[in-house]
């Protein structure tokens, strides 16, 4: 069990390196879910399959809530990929994905089990990002939205690095931080978003923005 | 082969499976950038609202919808249910029909245990309440459609349970759910004709999916 959590919100995912996918992912496919905001206050779950050339393989989505009330201070975001884990093996099939969004006025949430089961779980980065290929950037709600998020775990993990490129192939304005307590069960990843103006987005790199 | 032999056939060789190694990265690294996309074909229904039917036991129940878009990739059906006292052990198995040809089926063994369990907010009439927000969504789906299916294709998905579950229902349906024969098994059939069976009291709410154009 993994849990991904972000003490406030944003456009969340749970993006797995797409090279380390495309050598350990069932088929070399990129298996992604994640949390998306939309402009309208709808928020959505998904799951997203891609195939090693980059074409949609799969996907659901599901609107959860119809309110900004998931945007409130305060509110957490989570999402678990659960499954048949044997951490000794290559048998780390997603059995289903539990999405979680809570806030002080509201609670949304939402178990999707996708085709198979068959996907494998990847340790992973977990990032804030933009959607479609980066290119949406935080504003409106999103103005002051640069906090922290992390990752943990009650398995043993060990550290993979960051994606190829740190600001990630998707754009993301996160800032990796190092592994801490790599190889325990209390392994922790520190992520960070850069306040680079202009809502919050744009490419971080070290903590710095990049011009 | 003596040693000084040996040396420049291991470096032909290590620099020969770097390069095919990085050719492999390169073929890997040259997709367009991806992150999560917004932009997805959706039919079907699409309610976010929370009023759940308890589904009868062993009835296969058939929900039809017709696109109006070509259907490539794949075509995904999502059943939403309702964690709410579901018998541990419950069979559920979903059928997907295209133009009323099987085309794929998903069979889940329910464990009646869940995280966050649904509560009943408010009982509407016997055997229809209105839930918490939470709830558990069963795919079947057609991978790698092998041709592109065009505007009008019928999109049919049967739901049968061992025991009742409470599916969540559209409030605004575009098309009506369909009660079949009751069997106390259930295995999809190769065929179905669409709307055949009785009119059942509420309309299932199944999310279709497909790639956007």
């Amino acid at each position: 069990l993994v849990i991904l959590t972000s003490l406030q919100p944003h456009y969340m995912q749970y993006n797995p390196d797409r090279v380390i996918s495309s050598l350990y992912q069932t088929n070399g496919a990129w298996f992604q879910t994640g949390i998306i905001s939309a402009a309208n206050g709808y928020g959505q779950f998904t799951i997203q399959v891609y195939t090693i050339s980059g074409s949609p393989y799969w996907r659901d989505d599901e609107v959860f809530i119809c309110s900004q009330s998931y945007l409130q201070q305060g509110a957490t975001w989570s999402i678990r990929e659960e499954g048949f884990y044997n951490w000794q093996g290559q048998n780390r099939i997603i059995g289903d994905v539990y999405f979680l969004v809570s806030s002080p006025t509201t609670n949304s949430s939402y178990t999707l089990y996708p085709p198979g089961p068959y996907w494998s779980w990847l340790r992973s980065n977990l990032c804030w990002c933009g959607t479609d290929g980066g290119s949406t950037t935080f504003t409106n709600a999103f103005t002051n939205a640069y906090g922290v998020s992390t990752v943990s775990s009650d398995a043993n993990l060990n550290s993979i690095g960051p994606p190829v490129v740190v600001s990630t192939n998707e754009n993301s304005n996160m800032v990796y931080l190092d592994f801490s307590n790599s190889g325990t069960r209390s392994m922790q990843q520190i992520f960070e978003l850069c306040n680079c103006g202009g809502g919050g987005g744009g490419n971080c790199r070290a903590g710095q923005c990049q011009i | 082969l003596r040693r000084q032999q040996l040396l420049p056939l291991m470096v032909l060789l290590i620099g020969g499976s770097i390069i095919l190694l990085a050719l492999g990265f390169s073929h890997v690294l040259n997709v367009n950038p991806l992150g999560l996309s917004t932009h997805a074909l959706q039919f079907g229904s699409r309610e976010t609202g929370t009023v759940g039917w308890l589904l009868p036991a062993d009835t296969p129940i058939s929900t039809s919808y017709t696109s109006n878009h070509s259907l490539t990739g794949f075509i995904g059906a999502t059943l939403n249910v309702f964690p709410y006292e579901v018998v541990p052990g419950t069979i559920l198995q979903l059928g997907l029909y295209v133009d009323g040809q099987l085309a794929a089926t998903q069979s889940y063994t329910l464990s009646g245990t869940y995280h966050t369990p649904a509560t009943i907010v408010q009982t509407i009439a016997t055997g229809v309440a209105n839930f918490s927000n939470s709830m558990l969504g069963f795919t079947v789906s057609e991978l790698s459609l092998k041709t592109t299916l065009p505007p009008g294709t019928n999109v049919t998905v049967t739901a049968w349970a061992s025991s009742p579950i409470w599916a969540q229902v559209d409030p605004t349906p575009l098309t009506q759910s369909y009660e079949m024969q009751a069997s106390t098994t259930y295995s999809p059939v190769a065929t179905i004709i669409e709307d055949s069976g009785s009119v059942a009291p509420y309309t299932l709410s199944v999310g279709l999916e497909s790639n956007a154009a």
